[in-house]
């Protein structure tokens, strides 16, 4: 999953970015509106976490101009106000979910999934395709009830190809959706992933999940 | 009484009672005037006739005057027949000087009009239940007195029904005025009421409202535009205090998000000695600036009351500027800085030094800590008026010209991005001109981007 956070707390940004990497999430950083505002605007993001109260351009207005363009990446608002008002506000102008200063990494952490989630349409935490389980929140994979190690960024593949189930994901949504503005596009880092994710999660199985279509991408589904 | 219409009524009832008074009784006294005086000048006509005919010896009575003449007359005198009878309205009565009755009219029968020795030439009297009306005619030839008396019964009842009838007009204009009176000052004060209802639906959450003056007579008009004068000021106030408050909620919850952000951090996983020495580190820069933020934004706030709680004496400025330069000079002289100082008149002002000493920290903090490399701050002290006009200019980065009217405001800051370098709160100048405010002086700040930002303080001489 590839966020976004706009934090002019320079200090804050970069530990959520950091934190939120930990966790296998590609994280970029603005520091400001009118990047913030250009970022989102420019690139698909999962999430988009805005801090309300920014220089040059306020959260608000950032958030406005993203719906008015027709941009529905979700939005988790954080915000040092705790007026109700402010947060009807919010939510009424299409923010998906809403953070009050300070708070925890685990309630970020905890709201990002959800919210996430809820975008991806998936009722509960866990993924289920044949015999493969994914648990979106520990972050642990198994298939045919043996656990299976993966790296952070094998599980963010998976992860993208599973809330994805059934649809075919080219080469760009990929290195969009799982790595953040810092990378190398030109690279062939995906199908290096790929070729890693299925010696773990196909190799050993006769039912192969993970498709590849020739010349365009990648795709999870159940039936051959 | 606190009542502007129960004093209405009761000072315009007051008034309409004496004019109605006054107009009764001028009304009264016209009527009766207007009633006895046909009557009196016919029985002054009536009295000469008697005078006459006695004179002319037609009494058939006979009595002697003091000459001893004789006279005499009788009742069968045509002009005395309205006398005789027993039902007749005249009467009249003949008496000496004395008072001795000489002679009476058969309408008297055995009765006597009344005589007394200070009589009056004409009297109202009761006599048997009837009131008449009595002429004293003296005929000081004769030397007696001719009593002549009419029954004014008729002309009392109309009197009588007169008054009555004005008391009861009185009374009918009084009580119909009363209910006039309160009507109309109910009405009058209608639109007090209408503006109290509006004034009332006005809470802190539409302070922006204003009450229309549409339907509000003129002379309100006055009450409510002044009662919407004080609504904009006190918008303004609950304003600048609401956003002041979101503003220290802002600037205290970023840094203490922070704070628990690298705590979350630090434990979130097993990290080196190192990771976590840094995490605590960064903590404990983050909760400095916070307690020096807090301090600064306590003394902001106690600002606003301090005034009682200032001591004034006389401080030397000269003294003052130097102890504040002292405090930077270690500063300064990190950055290369030179600070000069020009005292051009000696000035001693009415202050409270340690409030007055935080205004030159500030100004000379600002001017280190937004200077150039190497840069000069120049101090002078001079007078002007009745002013001493300190000026503190410095070689610094400047202030936008459009920054310079929010420069005071609470935590104003030019670049936020610039301010996070230099660990700035935009605290600092809004304390600057608080307290020169409260030593009645006044703050100007002029400056050039990129070349100066020069501070003046104008503070009353002592």
């Amino acid at each position: 999953m590839r966020l976004l956070v706009v934090e002019d707390e320079k200090t804050l940004a970069d530990l959520i970015k950091e934190g939120l990497e930990e966790e296998g999430f590609s994280v970029d950083v603005a520091y400001d509106g009118q990047e913030g505002l250009f970022m989102a605007q420019n690139e698909p993001f999962d999430l988009v976490v805005l801090d309300i109260m920014l220089p040059e351009i306020d959260g608000m207005e950032i958030l406005k101009s993203m719906r008015n363009n027709k941009i529905t990446t979700p939005v988790l608002m954080l915000t040092a106000k705790s007026d109700v008002e402010d947060k009807v506000s919010a939510l009424n102008i299409g923010a998906d979910d809403y953070l009050t200063k300070p708070f925890s990494f685990e309630e970020l952490l905890a709201r990002i999934k959800a919210v996430l989630r809820r975008n991806f349409k998936e009722a509960s935490n866990i993924i289920r395709i044949a015999d493969l389980k994914l648990d979106l929140s520990t972050r642990e994979v198994e298939r045919a009830g043996k656990k299976i190690d993966l790296t952070a960024r094998e599980y963010a593949l998976l992860e993208y190809l599973a809330l994805n189930k059934n649809r075919l994901l080219t080469r760009t949504d990929i290195t969009e959706h799982i790595y953040n503005y810092e990378f190398d596009f030109d690279s062939n880092v995906v199908d290096v992933t790929v070729t890693r994710l299925r010696k773990k999660i196909d190799k050993d199985f006769k039912k192969k999940l993970i498709h590849t279509v020739r010349g365009v991408g990648y795709m999870i589904k159940e039936e051959e | 009484m606190r009542s502007i219409k129960a004093k209405l009524i009761v000072l315009y009832s007051l008034v309409m009672i004496a004019v109605l008074s006054v107009l009764s009784i001028i009304l009264f006294l016209s009527l009766r005037n207007i009633v006895y005086k046909p009557i009196d000048s016919s029985l002054l006509k009536r009295a000469k006739s008697i005078d006459s005919m006695i004179k002319n010896n037609s009494f058939r009575f006979s009595f002697s005057d003091i000459n001893g003449n004789k006279y005499s007359f009788s009742f069968s005198d045509n002009r005395l027949w309205v006398y005789s009878s027993r039902y007749s309205k005249y009467f009249f009565q003949i008496r000496s000087l004395q008072g001795e009755t000489l002679e009476k009219s058969l309408s008297l029968g055995k009765m006597s009009l009344p005589f007394s020795k200070n009589f009056k030439r004409f009297e109202n009297i009761n006599f048997k239940g009837k009131t008449l009306r009595l002429l004293n005619y003296v005929d000081p030839y004769d030397r007696m007195i001719i009593q002549i008396a009419y029954d004014t019964n008729r002309e009392a009842k109309i009197l009588n029904n007169f008054t009555l009838l004005l008391f009861a007009s009185i009374a009918l204009i009084m009580i119909a005025s009363a209910v006039g009176g309160f009507v109309v000052s109910n009405r009058a004060l209608k639109p007090i009421n209408d503006i109290s209802l509006k004034i009332n639906r006005i809470s802190n959450e539409n302070l922006n409202e204003s009450i229309s003056v549409d339907g509000v007579p003129y002379e309100l008009e006055v009450l409510v535009s002044s009662f919407n004068d004080m609504l904009k000021r006190l918008d303004k106030a609950f304003k600048q205090q609401k956003r002041f408050i979101s503003d220290i909620s802002h600037e205290l919850k970023t840094p203490l998000s922070v704070i628990l952000m690298q705590a979350d951090m630090a434990l979130k996983k097993e990290r080196s000695s190192d990771e976590y020495k840094r995490a605590i580190e960064s903590i404990k820069e983050k909760t400095d600036m916070m307690s020096k933020l807090i301090e600064k934004m306590l003394l902001l706030a106690s600002l606003e009351s301090k005034y009682n709680k200032m001591s004034f004496s006389e401080v030397s400025l000269e003294d003052l500027i130097k102890e504040a330069i002292a405090l930077f000079a270690h500063k300064a002289d990190k950055r290369g800085i030179t600070i000069n100082i020009d005292i051009k008149d000696r000035c001693s002002v009415k202050a409270d030094r340690i409030t007055l000493l935080e205004v030159f920290s500030n100004i000379f903090d600002n001017a280190v800590k937004y200077n150039k490399e190497n840069g000069r701050i120049d101090v002078s002290v001079k007078k002007a008026d009745r002013f001493a006009v300190v000026e503190v200019r410095d070689t610094g980065i400047g202030i936008p010209k459009d920054s310079l009217s929010k420069i005071t405001e609470e935590f104003f800051r030019v670049d936020e991005s610039r301010s996070k370098k230099t660990s700035g709160f935009g605290l600092g100048l809004s304390i600057v001109k608080r307290i020169v405010e409260l030593h009645n002086g006044k703050l100007e700040i002029d400056s050039e981007e990129g070349k100066y930002t020069s501070v003046k303080i104008f503070l009353p001489i002592a």
